[in-house]
């Protein structure tokens, strides 16, 4: 060894010993600046001990559940004596309970917690409650969903974004059939007993769908003021191929600009939804609204084979966007910056306005299917209680509550009257002087996601009577036979990951019309029964079978 | 040299081993403490039961791994992806480090290194479309402002397999080499100047140089980097292969890697056993590649292997 590491390294200490000694001899400017540097270590090791007892806290969140879900098991058993002293007390005290709730956002919206704020004073008086509100943006929401679900967070009541059947797989959700029926009379009162049983999953109700469509048609949803302005007659378009002429001409004057734009592009299926029940993911559906109740591979049908060849022939035409099959834009931020003519999406009585609002064109909408109701159209929005919320029944009265008081309504789709909104002559709602959506701090334009948006005031220019239209478009729907039936992957795993993968590959491409049907629809097909489709589908009509046994 | 007792030598380096702490620490929080989650891959997890009561699942979250058709495609895209990446990483690190220290301007060699840099610290998100403004069919600078000029037909870059292999790799040498660069310049920087003034005192040209001095002065680097990329073989950069090829399946064949795979195929249920069975499945397959790597290291050269 050419050089002893060791014996430099002590060298080097013997430098530092040598310099530490004058300075402590000589000065206090050493010792303030040691506290200086002690202070920061410190800091810094509190810094950490602090991340260490975090992330101990994770882990003693996932594997603490027992004892969080034995004391809600108490709650609800011995309802009164807890330990915590909160729950069933609190009435007789005038004691308030505080519950957390999650949901998402989107936009600009920032003004939640004077809304928040504004909503507690009603529900501290009304039912003993207080809401700590936290809303995370949609991005956020997805990635912490599984963190929300895990219990180490407190949440005691939030929205899902689908999922719920998810969850209850992994045992994250509560069974709200005792408390639906203790604190939720109101929900009860303005909810079709038919479309709770969405929520029901071997035979307990964990979610609770809010006041809003139940059904859906594919819509073609368009620019109505390109075709006014060309003079369009679209009033006898019944189906995809009679909009072809409509599309053409639009194409002849604005050459630049693509016509038909995906929703969402490779992040939604372009018919993930159509005349059939697709039974939540696909792998095996009921086709013609849900009549029969044999389950078949969608892949093969000749309705979805007839449907992409339109896509190919409309695209081969130039009237699809070139990229749709790649763009990760949702439609209507295609329409807004001026990139789109039309989509295909889902429709109910309130898309028109929803969607004029959200691109700032006028919007119109033409229904190619009828309205159909799933049990997937039901769940898409759902308000659960996480299995480890401390305050259960809290929760369930505020839910109740955001069910039936119209000032609570209000306050969650519109803000604060005066700050956020004001009422206008004909007692509709309208933006304050001067302001619109982008200016407004608290609109979120998600009446989709409130459990009751239409027991409040009507938004001027919106669809007049909206809550009415849409319990009647509920209720004139096509009801799937599978309506409130859920499928359990659990045993066919493997084979639902796979086929996640092959549609992945295949499906948005040929739904858009981007690859050539005639040799990729058929390899397409293989590569699904490849990955095991029949088994998936075998094991979905087993449990439907038994799922329908069940309902007799 | 004497053997002195274990405490002594212990507080003669105390000082350093307080140095260390920090890192000790982070290190323990960070990777050791959530090892025991590991446990969920053999898990049929349940929140109600938490993390260490789920029952147990035996190897099941692990069958979707090998039981598709894709296992092959997944696994070979994988390593051979990475492979490139290591080898032609290492060659244009090494080659950027040996021309950047060759400006004689500090400020120039500042600005180029900066510039040079500066795409690693791009999120892949935004590179994902920069590539796309390149690449888009309709819109793309290649299509509108290259080929149809030239009088060519417009490549539909995101249903052409055949041309991401290449793309991915240049991609990833344009976003990796400023920072890789950086320890090789750095090491470059180390080598005493007077092996250079040697060499050009008996004629050596700068290849010879290069070859016969710079290349050698590096060998320890360019092994322990090889061998902790070599440990992360069986990842891949899921930004990549997921945003930079804007998720079309047309490219599947030649994008789709183990990560991606586990992200398409579980993203719509959540399955947190099969997504740590993917993660455990990895990390014991880099485990086994590093230790492999370096037991060959330790034959053919002993000074250089890492333990």
């Amino acid at each position: 060894m050419d050089a002893d590491p060791g014996s430099r390294y002590n060298q080097s200490i013997r430098t530092i010993r040598n310099d530490r000694q004058p300075h402590r001899r000589n000065s206090r400017t050493f010792d303030r600046v040691a506290a200086e540097t002690e202070e920061i270590m410190k800091r810094r090791v509190i810094g950490m001990l602090l991340a260490g007892a975090m992330a101990a806290g994770l882990l003693a969140g996932c594997g603490g559940q027992e004892q969080g879900g034995a004391a809600v098991g108490e709650n609800q058993a011995a309802a009164g004596t807890t330990e915590n002293g909160g729950s069933a007390g609190a009435e007789g005290t005038g004691e308030v309970q505080t519950i957390n709730m999650y949901t998402m956002g989107i936009g600009s919206t920032t003004d939640y917690k004077a809304v928040q704020d504004a909503i507690n004073e009603i529900s501290r008086e009304k039912i003993g409650v207080e809401v700590n509100w936290t809303v995370l943006d949609i991005g956020q929401w997805f990635e912490q969903y599984n963190l929300l679900l895990s219990g180490s967070e407190p949440v005691d009541l939030m929205v899902n974004m689908g999922g719920v059947s998810q969850g209850v797989s992994q045992g994250a959700f509560l069974e709200l059939d005792d408390l639906y029926a203790q604190y939720g009379q109101d929900i009860a009162a303005c909810y079709d007993e038919e479309f709770l049983k969405a929520g029901v999953i071997n035979g307990n109700l964990y979610g609770i769908a809010g006041q809003k469509d139940f059904a859906a048609t594919t819509a073609i949803t368009y620019r109505k003021d390109i075709v006014e302005e060309l003079n369009l007659d679209v009033s006898n378009v019944k189906t995809l191929a009679d909009w072809t002429p409509v599309m053409e001409a639009v194409h002849e004057a604005y050459p630049d600009m693509p016509v038909f734009v995906s929703n969402g592009g490779n992040t939604l299926n372009q018919f993930g939804s159509y005349n059939w029940d697709s039974l939540e993911d696909r792998l095996g559906v009921l086709m013609n609204y849900g009549e029969g109740t044999e389950v078949v591979n969608l892949y093969e049908t000749e309705e979805y084979e007839a449907l992409i060849r339109q896509m190919r022939e409309w695209y081969q035409a130039g009237l699809v966007d070139k990229d749709a099959a790649t763009n990760t834009e949702s439609w209507g931020d295609m329409v807004r910056s001026g990139k789109g003519f039309f989509s295909l999406v889902t429709g109910n009585p309130g898309s028109e306005y929803e969607h004029t609002l959200n691109t700032g064109y006028p919007i119109g909408v033409i229904p190619i299917t009828e309205p159909l109701s799933t049990t997937g159209n039901v769940t898409a929005v759902m308000w659960s209680i996480p299995y480890a919320a401390a305050e259960p029944e809290a929760a369930m009265k505020f839910l109740n509550l955001m069910y039936s008081d119209p000032a609570v309504s209000d306050l969650l789709n519109y803000g604060i009257e005066g700050v956020h909104y004001q009422v206008a002559e004909d007692g509709t709602y309208t933006w304050l002087d001067g302001q619109d959506m982008s200016s407004c701090a608290y609109h979120p334009a998600m009446t989709w996601i409130w459990p009751n948006s239409y027991i409040g005031g009507e938004w001027q220019g919106a669809a007049p009577e909206l809550g009415k239209k849409m319990t009647e478009f509920n209720q004139n729907a096509k009801k799937s036979k599978a309506m409130g039936f859920t499928f359990d992957n659990t045993s066919v795993i493997n084979e639902v990951t796979a086929c996640n993968n092959v549609i992945q590959q295949y499906a948005y491409g040929l739904e858009v019309g981007a690859v050539d049907v005639d040799t990729v629809l058929p390899e397409f097909r293989q590569a699904l029964k490849d990955a095991g489709i029949d088994k998936v589908i075998g094991e979905k009509q087993r449990q439907l079978d038994a799922w329908l046994a069940a309902q007799e | 040299m004497k053997q002195k007792s274990l405490g002594k030598q212990i507080r003669k380096h105390l000082p350093f081993y307080f140095m260390m702490l920090p890192a000790l620490i982070y290190l323990f929080i960070n990777n050791y403490m959530p090892m025991p989650g590991l446990v969920l891959a053999f898990k049929r997890y349940n929140v109600r039961d938490g993390v260490y009561k789920s029952p147990w699942a035996g190897l099941t979250n692990f069958e979707y791994l090998f039981t598709t058709k894709d296992a092959w495609t997944i696994t070979r895209n994988t390593i051979l992806y990475n492979l490139v990446f290591i080898v032609l990483g290492t060659a244009c690190a090494i080659g950027v480090a040996v021309i950047l220290n060759d400006i004689v301007s500090k400020r120039r060699k500042k600005v180029y290194q900066t510039i040079i840099l500066l795409p690693y610290m791009i999120s892949i998100v935004v590179v994902a479309y920069l590539v796309n403004g390149f690449l888009a069919s309709d819109t793309g600078f290649v299509n509108h402002h290259i080929l149809e000029p030239l009088g060519r037909q417009p490549v539909s870059f995101y249903s052409e397999p055949k041309y991401w292999p290449f793309l991915l790799v240049l991609i990833n040498l344009w976003k990796g080499v400023g920072y890789s660069c950086i320890m090789y310049l750095a090491n470059i920087g180390g080598i005493d100047p007077g092996f250079y003034e040697a060499a050009s005192l008996d004629g050596a040209t700068r290849w010879q140089k290069f070859i016969h001095i710079t290349l050698p002065c590096l060998k320890p680097t360019i092994i322990t980097m090889t061998i902790l990329a070599i440990g992360k073989m069986f990842y891949s950069d899921f930004g990549l292969f997921y945003q930079v090829p804007m998720q079309s399946g047309a490219l599947f064949n030649v994008t789709q890697t183990i990560d991606t795979y586990v992200f398409y195929g579980l993203m719509n249920n959540g399955n947190i056993g099969m997504s740590a069975a993917a993660g455990f499945y990895q990390s014991i397959v880099g485990f086994i590649l590093v230790m492999t790597t370096n037991a060959i290291v330790n034959k053919v050269s002993r000074e250089n292997a890492m333990f």
